[in-house]
């Protein structure tokens, strides 16, 4: 019963363009928020901070924790407004495949993300 | 939303420990344990159990019930139906990006 939360939230999707294009979607806020349906102002490097804000009202804090261009980049975020909350882990991954990029991304409340560390 | 929040985020933390999901296993098994009972089964101290116990009575998983000189516990899984429902409501939402994302990849391929 408890196995299944023992993992963190786990999506995947093939894209159709090499690591290094897809790293544009992450790390250009315009092209980030446009894909995470929320206006972005972020700064793409370790310790980085910035917001999201969400269109239906939520504002979350977003602390980036580390990058690697066209590989990985991990960040904490949190909802500021229109309440606080905890934060959680989001890490995603890029990883070449034979017809162009698989981006992987986990989120997990960052207690746990804490205990993987 | 945000009290759901902060409530998900008590179990997942009462989770992330291995002898506390062992605990929390052996409970689902039965009606009720006592910490003695609960420590036979596994490699800890019972003093070590009680403490597991009592981090997974601040999430709401367990409840202590006094019964003369013993204190039994139980199961109470409500708190793990709001953990399954944030996993599907964050899953969800990593799905949708993830669909903009891919036409938006596509569209500036084109």
């Amino acid at each position: 019963m408890t196995d299944r939360l023992d993992r963190p939230v786990e999506r995947a999707v093939e894209l159709d363009a090499p690591p290094e294009d897809v790293w544009g979607e992450l790390a250009d806020p315009e092209r980030l928020g446009a894909w995470l349906g929320a206006g972005v102002d972020l700064e793409m490097e370790p310790g980085g901070t910035g917001t999201i804000s969400f269109p239906e009202g939520e504002t979350r804090r977003a602390r980036v924790v580390d990058v690697e261009p066209a590989r990985r980049v991990s960040f904490l975020w949190w909802p500021v407004a229109p309440a606080v909350g905890p934060p959680t882990h989001v890490t995603i991954t890029i990883e070449p495949t034979g017809t162009g990029s698989r981006l992987r991304v986990r989120e997990a409340p960052s207690a746990r993300a804490r205990a993987a560390a | 939303m945000t009290r759901r929040d902060a409530r998900v985020d008590a179990v997942f933390a009462a989770l992330s420990d291995p002898t506390r999901r062992s605990v929390l296993g052996n409970l689902a098994s039965r009606e009720s344990a006592s910490a003695t009972e609960l420590a036979a089964g596994l490699p800890v101290s019972r003093q070590a159990v009680v403490k597991h116990l009592q981090a997974l009575g601040h999430a709401g998983l367990v409840t202590p019930t006094r019964e003369g000189r013993e204190v039994r516990y139980s199961l109470t899984p409500a708190p793990l139906d709001d953990a399954v429902g944030w996993m599907a409501d964050v899953g969800a939402q990593w799905d949708q990006r993830l669909e903009r994302l891919r036409r938006q990849v596509g569209t500036r391929r084109r």
